[in-house]
């Protein structure tokens, strides 16, 4: 592969970096913290390449500028470096949603947020005021599955999520990230009334109800039920994850 | 007309555009569609690591004479070995970032087995890896100096097997020779140039471990992982398993094995401490900048000793 060429896909990807990192669409991908790390070195590998460039015109290259460099296997590899480039400009992939959900059902995996890992009950601080009070579906997990006080006992929350089947039972998931989408956890509530069983996969929902006191037991990998008194189909967020 | 690689390109991207609609068609697959997400996301989440990796090698081959690293570094490699391990304390990144890098020191005159220490202590022992995860941990605490002990045996432990047992002719002649600068070149143009052309190269070898972590997480999936219940030695050899598979960043891992809280707290170390040191991505990375020789080698070697050493790590520190 020559310079030129060589430059031209540091561009691109560089370009792809700060156009998905400005248009937004990185919050698909990785958490929103990552933002000005993208635009950084996109921009880096922009400039790396023009100032390559602008060396070539002056003619001060370096003896790698031959065409024919010994180093054929190596430059290959290179080449690849137009799949995620293309992969961001022509499909620019989704966030993940429901397959996530169904593909990892089979695991012991509890909610993502990290207090799960104990096993015996803690006492949580008490939620705010409010109803329906607003919560994250991670806090919603957590509390359900772990919570001394039991302090969603009673209360009215609205929660927003995507609905997602799997074995037959309808969940409001919601998927947790803790640095890209490659290690997103799922955490849900079970829908166990009639009426939502056929809620198309992937639609966001924010629902309003009420956890079922006792329902986020070891045997059902401490996922709660969730009564749900209305619901709303919304659009789906700009940022899709909980972190 | 000659076939240039400017033309391939051109060619390429237009032969993109057209069949985009048909490309889209294809992968409306459920499954297609989550691995090319965690495709981009790998790719994207480890570029910036890269390129910081890149800038630092260039920042070494431009301003770091050979001699002073050699000065800094104890003479005797088995001294030097648990030196580079501890030294990976101070770079607060991912395992991307530390493969160019290593290469860079061995060109600089380094011994292969001191960088190569390095190279695995860098992403497993910095202080941005072990926060992460204390707080994947709150409730086990002691999975943070075990994850410290584990990685760092690890390395050191490689360190000197390959001081013992390695060979320069493993690692390919391309990874230690220097750039053909023109003589007189200014030093920010050598730092430009070997920053660009490391970039260029680890980026492909990044974007084959994106593929392969993104297939194998598609295709393996974790729903296996609850048949193993609770056979201690099964489980810890399939979640060592599970880390080269998965490839996760090392500042990620600790939040994916607190989740899979089904399973005893061994293997999930041991998950923490062979993921940082060899996974699939890592492979690719190293398989290109070093050689498939070397990579033949290597990641093996590196997947038996992590195991080996976490174990007793873990189980020092109380980790059950």
């Amino acid at each position: 592969m020559s310079r030129e060429t060589q430059n031209v896909l540091l561009i691109l990807v560089g370009g792809a970096l700060l156009t998905i990192a400005l248009n937004g669409t990185f919050l698909r991908y990785v958490k929103p913290s990552q933002q000005p790390w993208l635009i950084a070195s996109g921009a880096l590998m922009v400039l790396l390449a023009l100032v390559a460039i602008g060396r070539d015109i002056r003619g001060a290259g370096t003896a790698e500028a031959e065409p024919h460099d010994h180093s054929h296997g190596r430059a290959r590899s290179s080449w690849l470096l137009l799949l995620p480039v293309l992969t961001i400009f022509l499909i620019a992939p989704p966030a993940l949603g429901s397959d996530v959900v169904s593909r990892s059902s089979a695991s012991p995996v509890v909610a993502g947020s990290p207090r799960h890992d104990q096993i015996v009950k803690t006492v949580f601080p008490p939620l705010p005021a409010g109803t329906p009070l607003e919560m994250r579906m991670a806090d919603v997990a957590t509390r359900a599955a772990w919570d001394a006080t039991n302090s969603l006992d009673g209360r009215l929350i609205s929660v927003t999520g995507f609905a997602a089947h799997d074995r037959g039972t309808v969940y409001l998931a919601r998927l947790v990230i803790s640095c890209c989408a490659a290690d997103a956890v799922p955490v849900k509530v079970r829908l166990a009334d009639p009426n939502s069983a056929d809620l198309p996969d992937d639609q966001w929902f924010t629902m309003t109800g009420q956890i079922e006191p006792g329902s986020a037991t070891p045997s059902n990998g401490y996922v709660p039920t969730f009564a749900v008194s209305s619901r709303h189909p919304v659009q789906a967020p700009a940022d899709p994850y909980e972190y | 007309m000659r076939v240039t690689s400017s033309r391939v390109l051109c060619a390429l991207l237009v032969l993109a555009l057209i069949s985009r609609a048909w490309l889209v068609g294809v992968l409306d697959v459920p499954a297609l569609r989550t691995a090319a997400t965690i495709f981009v996301a790998v790719c994207v989440q480890a570029m910036p690591f890269l390129v910081l990796g890149t800038l630092l090698s260039g920042a070494i081959a431009a301003f770091v004479p050979a001699t002073v690293l050699r000065r800094v570094l104890p003479r005797n490699p088995m001294l030097a070995v648990p030196v580079a391990g501890l030294a990976g304390v101070t770079l607060p990144g991912c395992e991307c970032a530390s493969v160019p890098l290593a290469r860079r020191v061995m060109q600089q005159g380094v011994p292969p087995a001191v960088a190569l220490t390095f190279l695995l202590a860098a992403p497993a022992v910095n202080p941005v890896v072990l926060v992460a995860t204390a707080v994947a941990f709150p409730g086990d605490l002691e999975m943070v100096p075990a994850r410290f002990l584990g990685s760092l045996l690890t390395a050191t432990a490689v360190g000197w097997l390959w001081a013992r047992v390695g060979r320069t002719e493993w690692i390919a002649e391309r990874a230690l020779r220097r750039l053909p600068l023109r003589t007189g070149t200014a030093r920010w143009e050598v730092f430009v140039e070997t920053a660009r052309h490391d970039l260029v190269e680890a980026g492909g070898f990044l974007v084959v471990g994106g593929l392969t972590a993104a297939a194998l997480q598609v295709a393996v999936g974790k729903g296996w992982l609850e048949a193993l219940g609770g056979h201690l030695a099964v489980g810890i050899v399939a979640m060592a398993l599970l880390a080269v598979v998965l490839a996760l960043c090392s500042e990620a891992d600790a939040f994916v094995a607190a989740s899979l809280a089904g399973l005893p707290l061994l293997p999930r170390l041991v998950f923490l401490v062979v993921g940082p040191a060899v996974d699939v991505k890592l492979i690719a990375l190293q398989a290109g900048t070093f050689g498939k020789a070397f990579a033949a080698r290597f990641a093996p070697m590196t997947f038996v000793v992590a195991t080996l050493c976490s174990v007793p790590a873990g189980l020092l520190l109380g980790v059950r």
